[in-house]
Formats: structure tokens, sequence, C-alpha cells
């Protein structure tokens, strides 16, 4: 399935997007062999940096992956991911400039081994949506865990629970949706940047504009409403 | 600077052929945020005509997709090593404080030898916490001594390496650190990274506020957020690191700084609903603003701890033009 990668069609590609929304593990796989070749030559010769590169790529699939139920409403998903790519890029270069690597090259600070954060991250993510899901109403809980750990689809979590499907996904969005207004509580910014919730109109072009946040990127939002 | 302009600088300098004076007007566009919109269409616009090539080691990237899927399973991200990237982009968050949902971070088994600290070093750790309303004073392997403020807590190592010593900080600590030539004192809060050299400074990072403050009282202190810096603060200065990332510095009055050590509470220009979680903390009781927009108001006030927490409120109702009551034990503003 992850062959052929130049060859996916734009209907294929909306197609995919519409899989990975409903949580189908082997389309993100797919997706995500699909972009990265036409993200990663770029990303690397933008930022000169092989780990920079790969942090960008990482932060970027992890949005789409705890934001994939939003994926079904916009209308150019293939197009919102080289945006968020456009900005992670753009910030990194201001990160960069800022931190002043450009002007003294040599007297560069070496990065700090920090083996602790690098797992950190990732496991506290890990452990923040953990606790997350912990706090789902009993129906919703199951529904979730039968999707996620146990990994049933939609239909068969239906016919275990004896529920329609069409409330087995409305759960998991809304669970999705819980999930992510728990990290942003705990502080997990980059959900900020662009699929909080309060962003949820802004994926229709005409919608009026949201008073934002303090804590949102506002003209990231932006770039989404004139997109 | 116009679009054509902007692209083909943005060609020269992806190739490498950009000049000096190329670089630096590229670099001063962004260093001054100027057409920020413009910049990051152009970025797309030279992103999509790239032409798709895939990289050299599929494994890495394999093992990337799949920890990815496994975020938001019940199962933990298998191995330290699993991950080979970091995540990076905390970062731009401040007051974000990865936090302790009540007990359950402590007791997470991290016997592991850390692989910051070197040979000899012992891979327990010790973590001290307080409560709301409560302080504590401990001496840290070092010698160096910190003052733990109410519902903090603070995780250090039983003996710190001889690289340098680390500690995690959830919420608020006064350091006074001991000076030991070449090893830096790193204290971690979230993203943030604050390394000093033997110095007396307070170190602001609750979970529940929008800001988090570094504030030093003797020494000098590099506060940090993943590789960025933020200030290089000298005695007398602070800075505010706000949610979004902007970090100020600004001066205080030394006496002010940790305060809350005597037993004042002293609080410039902070946002009234940082304000009303640490009273909440320091006092105990819960309190509420009900009206959102006082929440961001920006307020100077100052306590003596022994003071009334009705007559603090009142002062600070007073002050925004609002109105204080009470029900059920809990302060209600509006």
């Amino acid at each position: 399935m992850a062959s052929n990668n130049n060859v996916v069609t734009p209907g294929d590609e909306k197609e995919l997007f519409l899989q990975v929304a409903e949580g189908d593990e082997k389309a993100f796989e797919t997706l995500f062999n699909v972009f990265l070749p036409k993200l990663y030559p770029f990303i690397i010769k933008f930022t000169k940096s092989e780990t920079a590169a790969q942090e960008i790529v990482q932060e970027t699939f992890i949005r789409v992956w705890l934001s994939r139920d939003k994926l079904s409403e916009i209308e150019n998903p293939g197009g919102w991911l080289f945006k968020v790519v456009s900005n992670e890029c753009y910030s990194y270069l201001r990160k960069s400039i800022l931190n002043n690597k450009f002007s003294h090259p040599i007297t560069a600070e070496p990065e700090p081994v920090n083996t602790t954060s690098e797992s950190f991250a990732l496991k506290e993510l890990n452990r923040l949506i953990g606790e997350a899901v912990d706090q789902l109403p009993a129906q919703r809980k199951k529904i979730y865990r039968l999707s996620r750990n146990e990994g049933k689809s939609i239909p068969e979590i239906a016919s275990i629970l004896n529920i329609s499907p069409n409330t087995v996904k409305n759960a998991l969005v809304t669970s999705l949706k819980f999930i992510r207004e728990y990290l942003i509580k705990y502080g997990v910014v980059f959900f900020l940047m662009l699929l909080t919730e309060k962003n949820e109109k802004i994926f229709t072009a005409d919608s009026p504009k949201q008073p934002l946040s303090i804590l949102i990127n506002e003209t990231e939002a932006q770039m989404i409403i004139n997109g | 600077m116009d679009k054509q302009q902007l692209t083909h600088l943005l060609e020269q300098y992806l190739a490498g052929k950009a000049t000096e004076q190329e670089r630096q007007a590229l670099f001063n566009m962004v260093h001054s945020n100027a057409d920020e919109e413009q910049f990051k269409q152009v970025i797309n616009d030279l992103m999509q005509k790239e032409s798709p090539e895939f990289p050299v080691n599929a494994e890495p990237w394999q093992k990337m997709v799949q920890d990815i899927v496994q975020i938001d399973k019940g199962t933990a991200v298998p191995g330290k090593k699993a991950t080979v990237f970091t995540l990076y982009r905390w970062a731009a968050a401040a007051a974000i404080i990865l936090l302790v949902g009540g007990g359950v971070y402590f007791y997470m088994n991290r016997t592991r030898n850390s692989s910051v600290a070197t040979t000899g070093t012992s891979a327990t750790f010790k973590i001290a916490s307080t409560s709301a309303g409560k302080q504590q004073e401990l001496v840290l392997p070092d010698g160096s001594h910190v003052w733990l403020n109410g519902g903090s807590s603070l995780r250090y190592p039983a003996s710190f390496s001889d690289k340098e010593r680390t500690v995690e900080l959830h919420g608020e600590a006064w350091f006074d650190v001991q000076h030991a030539d070449k090893i830096p004192f790193v204290i971690h809060s979230g993203a943030i990274t604050t390394t000093v050299m033997g110095t007396a400074f307070d170190v602001r990072a609750y979970p529940d506020q929008q800001t988090m403050v570094v504030a030093v009282q003797r020494g000098k202190v590099k506060v940090q957020s993943g590789n960025a810096l933020l200030a290089t603060l000298q005695k007398g200065q602070l800075v505010k690191i706000k949610a979004d990332g902007h970090a100020a510095v600004d001066t205080i009055d030394i006496a002010y700084i940790a305060a809350w050590k005597q037993g004042d509470l002293y609080y410039k220009d902070e946002m009234l609903g940082d304000i009303i979680a640490d009273l909440q903390r320091v006092y105990n009781t819960p309190i509420e603003i009900k009206r959102a927009s006082l929440k961001q108001v920006i307020t100077t006030a100052s306590f003596n701890k022994n003071t009334d927490l009705r007559k603090a409120l009142e002062v600070i109702c007073r002050i925004n033009d609002a109105r204080l009551s009470e029900k059920n034990g809990t302060f209600i503003i509006e």
C-alpha cells in the first residue's frame, strides 16, 4: 500500500485524508509516506539542519494525527498541510535568527544534550492523553478504547456495543476534542497554533473573524481564512 | 519588499548561493517580522515547486510514524531511544509546565540512569512538594538552598553529576545556588530552562498562570526556551514569559523578589487572572472570576500575607471596578 508514492491522484489524496479522519492508522502511514518526499527536500534546504527538519516533520504529523477528525472538514487538506509546514519553517528561521545563530556561527552554543526531554516530550504527551481518556465518561471511554487500543473499526464497535455507527463516530470526535482541550489546558501549545476548538469555524472561507484568545497565533488563523 | 524580490532572495538562500548582503536582507525581514504573511506564502510557493525525493534513511521515519499513532493509545511510548527526534516546539510556550496531574507523575518509574549524568552519579531522584498555602525549605546535594512556595514541587537527584546540576520545577521556588566552578545549575520548568552559576533568584512557573517569571536578586541567570535564548538577567532584572512565547525584560526592586518568603505578596503589572490564581493558592480558598475580561487586566498590588483575604479582594475589586461576593466558601468576582 505504501508503494507508488508519487502516483497518488488528488482524488486518492482526498480519500486518504478521509480515511485518516476516521482513525485509520494504515492510511495515516500512507499519508506520511506520500507527503514526506514532497516536504522533506524543501525543509532540509530551508533549515539546513537534519535535526530541525525531522522535528518539523514530526510536529506537523503529530498535529495531523491528533486533529484527524477535522481533516474531513477541510476543503483542501493537502494545501493545509503545506501551510502548516510553511509556518513551521518560518518560525524555525525566526527563532534561529533571534537566537543569533547566524551572526556568530562559530560561537554558537553546541546543542545541549538533553536526552531526558526528547523521550520526555512524547512520553509526556502520551501520559497526558492517557489521563484525558481516563476522564472521559464511561461509554465514550469504552468506545475510544475499542477504537484506539483494540483497533476496532466504527462498524465493528457499533455492533459490539449495539449502537448506531453514527453514535460511535460522534463519540470519537467528541473524545478527540476533549483530548485536545485537555492538552491545551495542560499547556501543550503547539495545538493552539491551528486546530483549537476556537478555530473550528475558520475552515470555511466566509466565516466571520472569530475573536481569538491571547494564546492563539492569530496570523496563522488568518492564513487559513484567506486560504 | 515585493514578492518577486523576496522569492529571488529565498531561492538564492535555498540554493546556498546568497551573498552576505542578501542573507542579511533576508534575516532582517524575518527579525523584524515584516510582512510575515507574504514570507510564509513565498515559502509555501517554493515548497510546492520542489521536486519530490525520498529521504534516504527510511527506518527512523517508519519509527516516527509508529510513535505518532501510539501517542493516543493506552500503551506507553516504547523505550528511551525509540524517538530519535525532539519535540523542540514546546518552545513557544512559556507558562507551559507539563504538569503533574495529581500523584501520578511522582510515582512514575524513573530509576533508569539519565544519560545527562556522568559516572558515579546515583540514578535515584527525590521529590519535594508542597500543598497550597504551605512552604518548604530544603537543601540540595550541593548545598544550594531552595524555598518551595505553595502548590509546588521540585525533583532533584540524590547527588548531582560533575557536569551539570539539574532539577525540575513545577510551581514556584526561590533558589539560592551555591557557586560551583564550571558546573552550571539548571532548572527545567516545562520547556523553559534557567541556567545559573551561583546566584539568588526566583522562578515562578505555575501551570494555571499564563505568565512565567524569573527574577534575579543576586548574580546572573540565563533563561532559554529549548535552544532559543530568551534573556540574560542581572541583579534587579526579571523576565516575564507569556504563553505565546513573548519574553519581556523588566526591572524590579530586589526587596520585592520572592516577597512571599517573608510573608508578603507583591504583584507588579501582572494579569489579574494570574494574581487571583496565586491568591487562591496562598490562602487555600477558591476564588472565581466570573467576568472573563477581568482576567487579562494588568494590575499592581502588594499585601502583607496577614491581610484578610476578603480585604485583599475588596481592594482588587475596587481597583478594577468589580463586585465581590461570597458563596459557600468561594469568593466570586464579577
